[in-house]
């Protein structure tokens, strides 16, 4: 098994088209939504649609989509059905995602075992589409759950209740070692808008501050988060191992001002705004964090998760787009045949490993020869 | 995304495109290599088109450097068919061969001499391989301009590197002109450094028995690697160092002059083929081995067909007792990035030497004070005798450690920083590791400072402890060492 690419999968379409045609920047330094060119204006919920949409992804070796678990009245939906219909095991799966910290229904806490409930069923419903045959949900700001180890025993016991073995819980986080202890399987990078990985580029001084107020200035320099892409992505990457089982999120380009027209939006630039996607550093940031992935988590739980396959409001798509034609796509696809055939080619005769105890004592005398020569590590 | 066209007897067109390929070997893909001229593309494509249409007449075929279509090359297909033609751009760059199929078939290796960027040159080569008059046409309409140092599609082939091609179509025709016997003339690989490609080279040659070369140009100073690592290539020595490091001497300035430096007497009795970067290296996924064969004349259209997929070239390993455990490291590359970090070092061989092992160190006097022997090597034979002496050997992407795994077969710890390990490493085994970090701007293709620091030295190295924990793994795994013993 190589490592899963998995693709983060909007299923509100067309619903999302109007809210995409109908978005206007409000400042020069937003850079530029984009349009469907290949695919069009899909119907997430019409099986001929929706194929094309799943070939492409395959085709580029994308293993499974993300998709959403949407808090109702009644319980959670997907709108993945016409999506599940299609997958097929080895070829393509679901996995899913749910905003816990943003679901008010989650807020009761003497109603949480039923929305837990709610929740599973709403996955279960499409066990056939689950990549490999087990669910993983991936939990987005987990620390917003109130009390997460409590979510955490629900939902286990609720997917246990349910028949869904394998079950495998994500959490958003850029550190692995208290989610871990909190009973999740592994962590995942959050989404550039979740976690800053470097300082802002864009910092005001007080005249700054008095120019804004004066009109003389563009007032996202205040309410908003600037961010040089390469920076972004490589302060993600740097010493990754010391943040423990943390799946990689990767991403061409991200800038939700779409999302809030009263400020505080988070835009990666490349260079200057209008430059669009750095494919040069996203196919590379793709490569090396599959290499990585493959190097250092165990067979079975080796995935890259990919933002985004059709997140055009936050300018993070894949999809080929009026603007970038099929270039970000083909990136992709690049990225992934070069790191799939490194895999397959290197080999992996791995030798036996030293266990952790052992491991640790060499980090430890390295830390301590670092001191003794004066430095530091 | 290269293109050509199969002229059939019936008036009838076979169209091609071809995509350079990343890993995954389909078949509208081709292999990516930087080390050849862009002519060796236009063979590939030639024989890719006489695959599909096998009773074509002709082959258009684009120039390699160019991104064209086959709709494109259907409105410029030259009205005269009996003899080569070459449509060129209101200023004589070379847009597409037009070409007969016996000239494909039987002379497949002196297109290998186009220059791909002079039409009156390249008119003149194809007149006199195929004792006829060659053909010009003319697309006044467009204009290439002046191609650009790197282009989107991959080509690394600015001014100084087309002036390298045109001199070796030159020094054919000179050759041609000369020997009445031209067509029996040697094939002589132009790539007279670095070591490390020159290793690959000939390790590369072994596995292509009948490729376009039998000689190969390389610096006089580097015979010992040919010595201790010979393929089938006859070498013809250059007497000139090697381009140093430094930047102090252009590439193509010392190029053009190691060409002349051959004397005619060699320039007029071989043909040579300019096999140093035309593309960018490190975008392709494939070894460096893998590039040099597909330069050499294979078409690398299988995986199966890589070096990673086969076993390895040499195994080896140390006739010592198991302990001390004897390690040689390498860790100065030929570059500012390339090297492991003084304090990275430091704590290493500190962590090391707690284990009772045994250090030396190639080339890092600065290192003996942390208890390392330091030797300097600048032989292959003393390389060889002082890897000889120690279980592993640890290094840097750098000649030593491509000549100590690949020629040698010792059991290796490789140290990758700001360079891809999937470009010159060997295949995983419990006595080849290569390490490197998760870094997205690997390979940034700086040498002295990171574009992201500002500082001297790469972020993506392993750590210390991981490094260390490498050698003890492998250490267990070839000569069942164990730390407590």
């Amino acid at each position: 098994m190589t490592v899963r690419i998995l693709a983060f999968f909007d299923t509100a379409y067309p619903g999302n088209w109007s809210a995409l045609r109908q978005a206007r920047p409000q400042s020069r330094r937003y850079p530029s939504l984009n349009w469907p060119s290949t695919l069009g204006t899909y119907d997430t919920a019409k099986s001929d649609q929706i194929g094309q949409v799943a070939g492409l992804a395959a085709a580029a070796g994308i293993d499974g989509f993300v998709v959403e678990v949407k808090p109702t009245a009644e319980g959670y939906h997907t709108g993945a059905e016409a999506l599940a219909a299609l997958c097929r095991p080895g070829l393509f799966g679901l996995t899913f995602r749910w905003r816990g910290g943003k679901d008010a229904t989650w807020a009761d806490e003497a109603a949480r075992p039923a929305r837990a409930r709610q929740l599973i069923a709403a996955l279960a419903a499409l066990k056939p589409a689950f990549i490999d045959g087990r669910p993983v949900l991936v939990v987005e700001d987990p620390g917003a759950l109130g009390d997460v180890r409590q979510a955490v025993a629900l939902l286990r016991a609720e997917a246990a209740a349910a028949g869904l073995d394998g079950f495998r819980l994500l959490a958003s986080r850029a550190e692995s070692a208290d989610v871990m202890g909190l009973g999740f399987d592994a962590a995942l990078d959050p989404g550039p808008a979740d976690w800053g990985s470097c300082p802002p580029s864009n910092k005001p001084t007080g005249l700054d501050v008095l120019e804004i107020q004066a009109g003389l200035k563009d007032s996202v320099e205040l309410t908003d988060k600037f961010y040089s892409y390469q920076l972004f992505i490589f302060s993600r990457m740097i010493n990754r191992e010391t943040r423990g089982k943390v799946y990689p999120r990767v991403f061409p380009a991200y800038f939700d001002w779409a999302g809030h027209p009263d400020g505080g939006a988070t835009v990666l630039v490349n260079g200057h705004a209008d430059k669009g996607v750095d494919q040069y550093m996203f196919g590379l940031f793709v490569e090396n964090a599959i290499a990585w992935a493959d190097r250092n988590f165990a067979e079975g739980e080796k995935f890259v998760f990919l933002e985004s396959w059709n997140h055009w409001l936050d300018g993070s798509q894949i999809e080929p787009s009026v603007l970038d034609g099929d270039q970000v796509y083909q990136t992709v696809k690049d990225a992934i045949d070069k790191a799939r055939f490194m895999l397959r080619s290197r080999g992996a005769a791995r030798t036996e490993t030293l266990d952790e105890s052992t491991l640790l004592r060499l980090r430890q005398i390295c830390e301590a020869a670092y001191a003794a020569a004066g430095m530091k590590p | 995304m290269l293109a050509g066209l199969a002229l059939l007897p019936d008036g009838r067109q076979q169209r091609l495109v071809l995509r350079f390929g990343a890993g995954a070997f389909r078949d509208d893909e081709v292999f990516d290599s930087a080390n050849c001229p862009p002519a060796r593309y236009l063979i590939e494509v030639g024989r890719r088109l006489l695959e599909i249409a096998p009773n074509a007449r002709r082959l258009m075929i684009a120039n390699p450097l160019l991104p064209l279509s086959p709709e494109q090359l259907a409105g410029w297909i030259p009205p005269v068919l009996a003899v080569p033609v070459i449509v060129a751009d209101a200023k004589g760059f070379p847009l597409a061969y037009c070409l007969p199929r016996w000239m494909v078939e039987e002379e497949e290796r002196f297109l290998l001499l186009l220059s791909t960027c002079d039409v009156g040159l390249d008119q003149r080569l194809l007149g006199l391989v195929g004792g006829c008059e060659a053909g010009v046409v003319g697309v006044p309409k467009l204009d290439i301009g002046e191609f650009p140092p790197a282009s989107t599609t991959g080509w690394f082939m600015g001014r100084g590197r087309q002036e390298m091609l045109r001199t070796c179509t030159i020094a054919a025709l000179r050759a041609i002109q000369k020997q009445k016997a031209w067509r029996d003339l040697p094939f002589a690989a132009y790539l007279p450094y670095h070591a490390g490609s020159l290793l690959m080279l000939n390790l590369a040659a072994r596995q292509v028995p009948n490729g376009f070369f039998s000689k190969e140009v390389i610096c006089a100073s580097y015979r010992d690697i040919v010595e201790t690592c010979p393929g089938p290539l006859e070498p013809l020595p250059l007497r000139m160092p090697w381009l140093p490091r430094d930047n102090s001497v252009g590439e193509l300035e010392y190029l053009a002059h190691a060409f002349e430096r051959l004397g005619p007497e060699v320039r007029e009795s071989h043909f040579f083929g300019f096999l140093r970067y035309s593309r960018i290296y490190n975008r392709t996924p494939f070894h460096l081995i893998d590039q040099m064969k597909f330069a050499l004349g294979h078409s690398m259209r299988h995986e199966a067909d890589t070096v990673h997929g086969g076993t390895p070239f040499a195994r080896a390993k140390a006739d010592l007792p198991v302990r001390p455990l004897k390690l040689l490291f390498h860790l100065a590359g030929g570059w500012k990035l390339k090297s492991y970090r003084l304090d990275k070092a430091a704590a290493m061989f500190m962590a090391l030497k707690s284990f009772g092992c045994e250090l030396t160190v190639i080339d890092r006097p600065d290192l003996e004070r942390f208890g390392a022997r330091s030797v300097s090597s600048d032989d292959t034979a003393f390389l060889t005798a002082e890897v000889r002496a120690h279980h592993i050997f640890i290094g840097v992407d750098s000649f030593p450690h491509h000549f100590v795994r690949h020629a040698l077969g010792w059991p290796t710890v490789a140290l990758f920083a700001n360079t891809k390990p999937c470009n010159s490493d060997a295949r995983e085994n419990p006595d080849y590791r290569a390490l490197v970090g998760a870094l997205p701007c690997n390979p940034c293709g700086a040498e002295q400072f990171c574009p992201m620091t500002g500082r001297e030295d790469c972020d993506n190295f392993a750590q210390p402890h991981q490094v260390v924990a490498a050698i003890l793994e492998m250490a267990r795994a070839v000569y069942g060492f164990t730390e407590a013993s």
